[in-house]
């Protein structure tokens, strides 16, 4: 409570409060941007520098730079070998967030795809190997390295003996 | 990159920027729009009209996905849209030139900046996109993948989803972009491996720039406007993310432009016939585009229909009524087209909705709305902090928000902030109910961010032009308020005769 003979003017201070608050949130938005520049200069100048020097690289080196000349051999090899209108069965050789299936089916879509499993639950000693019906062809997707083809006879030959398939084209 | 290539991929953006062009050229809505803003929604347009009708096309007639009928459907607004243009140079031959638009003074640094920056960041997006090739999540694991398969048996039927039992991720998920990827690659003759339809989604960018522009140029002015979009283009995420930005094929910033392109024009006080046509058919692609969209674009025409409710008295409401029911029944119609093609097209999908269900438990809906809601908090308050993805906008924005509040007590403010709600909210929804919610908190709320991106910006646009108005110590090149000269009295008694009057030469016959 006020003493008599000072008088508080509450308008007068809630308008100064809130001139302050304004000035102080369009300072921030000011510091935003400023903050925001060096990251797009960073960004922008990299994607600029990164294009030039691209010139002259064709789709197929840009995807062979992507997956690197091994993934991008053994991608090629399996496509040679199922038709583009063909079908295969896909094994995942890694875990699910990699998401080696993913692009390894993108890559040779339009062959449609039917997922056999998880080469690790697949590889369980307890578990008899089966494949889905269908497709002779399986390919193995790994996270980290080729992707592999096999026949599907092969492929349960190799399980029967308890031996995971090296990644590689063949 | 090589010549032909990249010419490839500029071809590939103007397969819908030219059937766009034909359109805004036959709607005087979009006819009347300064030619950037114009482009901006005619590329939206085109997008809209080629996906679109090849999609129905396909589907219902079996019409195929090759050169001769994208060609066609592409053509039709092209030549409609050049004789529209020839008779008009016509009728004007005979008469006076038309006056010059007299602007209300010249171009704020800070408009010349957005300029700047955002052209700068359009060129490196472009670079990028011409040049490399597709390495998002997303974009390999669906979109693109189901591209391939429409692609290579020429219909939106493909065997992959119409038979039980192959691997495809989502099959359920609307096809509009992948078929807007198949023109371009079938109309470029593109290799397998070509990425000739990444500059059609870079292309999404500079069109999301401008409708934000757009839409917080007229409601908020030059100066609020122009930050906006300052500030939309230094965030990186919408952008440059490989996880839904423009340098990646996912599907939620086309979402977000037609969505929030469709909204503005239907917001506007009193929309044109025209104006309702083309927000229509921008709230069809956004049906066709996403799952979302199916929500997103029937709640844009129901808060466009509650618009004139807000509060107001009785007479205005139905004044307001009258001017706009006729405009928001032509927007419903390619709506409700949109979705009888989604409808039918699902209906031949054996696995629809398999992933969603395999994924999500509605269960977890009551009490997971209240228990799991702050776990949830926390994930989507650590995405939004992310500096390298937002810098420090979502920290900013509230406040903004706050201290501009008096900017939001515009009849337009309601329908906007609960415009960018609900795509939050079914974000939020999604999280909830997914037996995973930290990882979609993770995966997806960045991009339903992006979904809410342009009612967002353009209420922060509004608000930052109360702060702009009011911040008298403010450098004028920067937005601050006009010193009051004499020569200033004089323009804002120009600048406040009416539009009509002012305008009258922009809208032609």
């Amino acid at each position: 409570m006020s003493r008599p003979g000072i008088v508080i003017d509450n308008f007068a201070v809630l308008s100064f409060a809130g001139s302050v608050f304004r000035a102080i949130t369009l300072a921030l938005v000011a510091v935003s941007v400023l903050a925001a520049l060096p990251l797009a200069t960073v960004r922008v100048g990299r994607r600029l520098l990164e294009t030039a020097s691209r010139v002259g690289e064709d789709a197929r080196g840009a995807r062979q730079r992507v997956w690197g000349a091994a993934v991008a051999e053994s991608l090629d090899a399996i496509r040679r070998a199922i038709p583009a209108d063909g079908e295969y069965l896909l094994v995942d050789g890694g875990e699910e967030p990699q998401g080696a299936t993913y692009w390894v089916r993108f890559e040779l879509a339009p062959r449609r795809a039917r997922f056999a499993g998880r080469l690790s639950e697949m590889t369980a000693p307890l578990r008899p190997p089966s494949l889905p019906a269908g497709p002779r062809w399986v390919v193995i997707a790994f996270p980290d390295g080729p992707a592999a083809l096999l026949d599907r006879d092969d492929f349960l030959r190799r399980f029967l003996r308890h031996r995971e398939p090296q990644s590689g084209p063949r | 990159m090589v010549p032909a290539e990249a010419f490839a991929g500029l071809a590939g953006v103007a397969l819908f920027a030219a059937p766009g062009a034909g359109l805004a050229e036959l709607l005087p809505a979009l006819r009347a729009l300064p030619p950037a803003r114009r482009l901006a929604y005619g590329y939206l347009l085109g997008v809209a009209w080629t996906a679109g009708w090849l999609y129905a096309l396909s589907h219902w007639l079996a019409v195929p996905l090759r050169s001769p009928a994208i060609l066609a459907v592409a053509g039709v607004p092209v030549l409609a849209g050049a004789v529209s243009w020839l008779r008009w140079l016509r009728r004007r031959r005979g008469e006076p030139d038309p006056p010059p638009s007299r602007r209300t003074g010249s171009r704020l640094f800070v408009e010349w900046l957005a300029l700047a920056i955002g052209a700068l960041v359009c060129l490196a997006l472009l670079g990028d996109t011409l040049s490399d090739s597709l390495a998002d999540w997303d974009g390999r694991m669906t979109w693109s993948t189901q591209a391939r398969y429409v692609r290579s048996e020429g219909t939106v039927d493909p065997r992959v989803l119409s038979e039980k039992g192959w691997y495809l991720s989502h099959p359920w998920y609307p096809l509009l972009l992948p078929v807007a990827q198949v023109a371009v690659l079938e109309v470029t003759r593109a290799d397998v491996d070509h990425h000739a339809f990444r500059p059609m989604y870079g292309a999404f960018f500079p069109v999301w720039l401008l409708v934000i522009y757009g839409g917080s140029r007229v409601l908020a002015g030059r100066a609020a406007a122009a930050w906006t979009a300052l500030i939309a283009a230094l965030l990186s995420f919408p952008a440059f993310s490989r996880a839904g930005g423009a340098a990646s094929a996912y599907s939620d910033l086309p979402l977000a432009c037609f969505f929030g392109g469709g909204l503005l024009l239907l917001l506007a006080a009193r929309p044109r016939l025209s104006a309702g046509l083309a927000a229509g058919i921008l709230l069809a692609a956004a049906v066709l585009t996403k799952a979302e969209g199916e929500i997103l674009a029937p709640v844009a025409l129901a808060l466009a229909g509650l618009y004139p409710l807000v509060p107001g008295d009785r007479t205005r409401w139905r004044r307001l009524w009258r001017l706009r029911w006729r405009a928001l029944a032509l927007a419903a119609l390619p709506v409700g087209l949109a979705l009888v093609l989604l409808l039918s097209w699902r209906a031949g999908i054996p696995e629809s909705f398999e992933s969603f269900e395999q994924a999500t438990s509605w269960s977890y809906l009551w009490p997971g709305i209240l228990s799991r809601a702050p776990r949830i908090a926390r994930d989507v308050r650590n995405e939004m902090v992310q500096f390298p993805d937002w810098g420090l906008f979502w920290s900013v924005a509230p406040l903004v928000l706050i201290a501009g509040w008096r900017g939001l007590r515009r009849r337009v403010a309601l329908p906007l902030l609960l415009a960018a709600v609900i795509p939050l909210g079914v974000g939020w929804v999604y999280a909830t109910i997914s037996l995973k919610p930290d990882f979609m908190v993770r995966a997806t709320w960045n991009r339903f961010l992006i979904q809410a991106s342009v009612p967002l910006l353009v209420l922060f646009a509004l608000g930052l032009r109360d702060l702009l108005r009011r911040a008298a110590w403010f450098p004028r090149a920067l937005g601050g308020p006009r010193r009051k000269t004499r020569t200033n009295q004089d323009e804002q008694g120009r600048a406040r005769t009416p539009c009509r009057v002012r305008c009258a030469h922009r809208d032609r016959p």
